[in-house]
């Protein structure tokens, strides 16, 4: 392993968490989806979040 | 300070929202778009005292006394949680009917301040409002609006109008008095209504004069006649999705993902160049082929659909799918759908989520469950890539194949509802009426709001959801169980491989009997999209758009080659992925309408059984068409469709015996009480 691995081991690892961050983020805000359509990244209380989180 | 937007449905209420709040929830020239509440802040430019100002776009209603779910959502809010002020929406065209509900909405008690939008198109079509008089009838204040229009359009006004009907103490009065629709019986309910339209109607004759134009009426109705006619109709609209096609596929799409896909192939170079030759193959695979390549390959196809959504926003705002809604009526009747069934569909081209979100419209509670497991059958927007894709691996790009993929749907839709009647035996029937809006030229801006958003959304959800399943996907075709790296020469034996085949062999009929479609159609589960991620990574193909060659898949043949299978299988697999059950979030917003594990799983057992028989005709008839004989896998198939099929058929004689019994049981009932 030299330099190079350890650098694009990390981007790797920082890509997925980012992105994982982000769907786990909107999960918990009640997302159905993560970016369907124009309403889910307008609100919160749109409809492509469950009733539930509203 | 909480503020409402009531009103009946597209009157704009949802356009002025989004101009008062910076919003940019969807907006369509069609009734029922709107079908949950939601909530902004007033912009700051409109609200310069920065008061707290909350603003709730609620669903169009046409009355306190709802009718449909949507309806009761408006009527609910209002009574339970009492905003402040209400704005009531009241379109200007047509104001005998709007003014119906402001009646009502009077008596409640709270204030009002009445909006009189779209007061542009009221004067263009010849009609003059006194707006001093309607505010003194109304005994509430009336401000001209202009939601659309960026300037002079009335907007700073309303707001000001609110905040001073906010802080006032006044309990609002009503010009009429009659109690509220709750408390009265059905027959005390309809002489109110009398009254209320006696009322409006001589409100009306008093403050609005209209300049009678019947060369405009004529334009209008002539243009109806043409494109909502019993034949004509239908081949209208192939044409205009022929056209969209054409234009987001074969004319400006290709042109523009060719210079978009330049970029990302800079992107993939440059990084392949900065990290050389010292990287771990693995570790390199991992970074270029599984996520720059295979995240590539999918937004690869953005400018296409960017183009497409920019099209079907036109559509909707000219007033065009409102009439779609009609010419459809006709045929869903038929087989015991709503009419009121074509919204979520149309809706569903974008995203099978609002799409089956709107079934709620749908009071009928068998019609609303059959919408929810009808409505991902419409390709939507996550499906293009992989229509893109084939079309243009297999067909050259021709529009025809994703035009054809519309109207496919449409009659699995039909032929789905037929034997969804058959097996519930319920044969209840509704009556669709839909104000038809009128036409207008579509905004250039509204449509490029839409599309922006669209795309945005597409790309988060390649940034997130495609970017882990790619990853997986590749580690997992990277090494075998005992974690050690594939051999090149020996892909079969990849952790992805093993699991994906037993699958495959399933898909043998159906003429993509590959791990690596298998792999495809299940991580499609997961969102559409990935069907072109995963073959990209699975084939190490790092882009699907030649950019030398100037093509959406210039090297189509190439493509085709390493597929390694015959248009028929493409076709059969494209098919497969379009009428098989849609992704995760869209069955979970299925559940949410349908409120029936029952009717869930049957469902998603329907839409299975659905692709699996489709995707196996079109291979096996597309061969026998093609090359002259039966394509491979035609016997053990031929058993699994009979077995579908025979079951279905049991199922539907089942419904039918029940509903002959009911009805048996019913004669017997009306005997005994004789």
């Amino acid at each position: 392993m030299n330099t190079i691995d350890f650098v694009v081991i990390g981007v790797v690892v920082a890509l997925i968490a980012l992105a994982v961050y982000k769907i786990v983020r909107d999960k918990k805000r009640g997302a159905r989806c993560c970016g369907c359509s124009a309403c889910c990244e307008q609100s919160e209380k749109s409809g492509c979040f469950d009733k539930a989180s509203q | 300070m909480k503020v409402a937007l009531a009103g009946n449905p597209n009157c704009g209420k949802t356009t002025l929202f989004n101009a008062i709040t910076g919003k940019i929830e969807h907006v369509g020239n069609w009734p029922g778009v709107t079908v949950e509440k939601k909530e902004g802040k007033v912009k700051q430019n409109l609200n310069p005292n920065n008061e707290d100002l909350v603003v709730v776009d609620l669903p169009g209603a046409y009355s306190m006394s709802p009718y449909t779910s949507e309806e009761t959502v408006t009527k609910d809010f209002i009574l339970n949680e009492r905003p402040d002020v209400i704005i009531n929406i009241v379109d200007s065209t047509n104001l005998s009917r709007s003014l119906f509900f402001t009646t009502q909405l009077l008596e409640l008690g709270i204030p009002i301040v009445v909006a009189l939008n779209k007061s542009d198109l009221a004067e263009k079509s010849g009609i003059t409002i006194s707006v001093p008089l309607l505010s003194e009838k109304l005994k509430c204040p009336v401000i001209r609006t202009i939601s659309t229009k960026a300037t002079n359009n009335g907007l700073p006004e309303l707001i000001k109008a609110v905040i001073t009907a906010g802080k006032s103490d006044r309990k609002q009065e009503a010009p009429l008095k009659l109690v509220t629709a709750k408390a009265l019986s059905k027959e005390d309910s309809e002489k109110a209504d009398k009254k209320r339209y006696t009322f409006v109607n001589a409100l009306v004759t008093e403050v609005e004069r209209k300049k009678m134009s019947p060369e405009r009426q004529t334009i209008q109705d002539q243009a109806d006649r043409i494109i909502t006619h019993k034949w004509l109709g239908i081949p209208i609209f192939a044409a205009v999705i022929y056209l969209v096609f054409s234009i987001s596929q074969s004319w400006v799409g290709p042109w523009l993902a060719d210079i978009f896909v330049g970029w990302i192939d800079l992107l993939y170079e440059s990084v392949a160049s900065l990290l050389g030759e010292d990287v771990n193959p693995v570790l390199g695979a991992l970074l270029l082929d599984g996520i720059i390549g295979g995240v590539g390959a999918v937004i690869g196809f953005l400018p296409l659909i960017m183009v497409l959504f920019f099209c079907l926003a036109l559509l909707e705002d000219s007033g065009y799918m409102a009439r779609v809604a009609i010419v459809m009526d006709r045929f869903f009747k038929k087989v015991g759908l709503s009419g009121r069934s074509i919204i979520p569909m149309i809706v569903g081209t974008g995203c099978s989520i609002p799409g089956v979100m709107a079934t709620r419209t749908i009071k009928n509670a068998r019609q609303r469950r059959t919408t929810a497991m009808l409505t991902p059958f419409m390709p939507c927007g996550a499906k293009l890539p992989v229509i893109a894709l084939f079309a243009g691996v297999f067909f050259g790009e021709k529009a025809w194949v994703g035009t054809s993929m519309y109207f496919l749907a449409i009659l699995v839709i039909i032929i789905g509802a037929l034997i969804i009647r058959q097996i519930t035996g319920d044969y209840s029937k509704s009556y669709f009426i839909m104000e038809l809006p009128k036409y207008r030229v579509p905004s250039i801006k509204r449509a490029t709001i839409s599309m922006f958003s669209r795309a945005k959304a597409f790309i988060i959800k390649a940034g997130t959801i495609i970017l882990v399943c790619n990853a997986v996907v590749q580690i997992l075709q990277t090494f075998d169980w005992q974690f050690q790296v594939v051999a090149e020469n020996a892909p079969e034996t990849s952790i992805l491989a093993s699991l994906a085949t037993p699958l495959a062999i399933l898909f043998i009929p159906l003429g993509f009997g590959l791990w690596q479609f298998a792999a495809a159609a299940v991580t499609g589960f997961i969102a559409k999209e990935n069907v072109v991620g995963t073959l990209a990574v699975t084939f190490a193909v790092s882009n699907f758009i030649d950019t030398e060659e100037f093509a959406l898949v210039g090297g189509s043949a190439e493509i085709n080659a390493i597929f390694g299978i015959s248009a028929a299988a493409g076709l059969a697999y494209l098919v497969f992925n379009l009428f098989t059950p849609p992704c995760f979030a869209a069955i979970g917003a299925m559940n949410s309408e349908m409120e029936s594990r029952k009717w869930l799983f049957g469902a998603l057992g329907f839409q299975l059984a659905m692709g699996y028989v489709l995707a196996f005709l079109v291979y096996q008839i597309g061969t026998l068409i093609t090359a002259g004989t039966l394509g491979e896998g035609f016997g053990p198939g031929l058993i699994a469709v009979a077995a579908i099929i025979g079951i279905v058929v049991y199922l539907m004689r089942k419904g039918s015996r029940n509903k002959q019994i009911s009805s048996q049981i019913q004669t017997v009932k009306g005997e005994v009480k004789l």
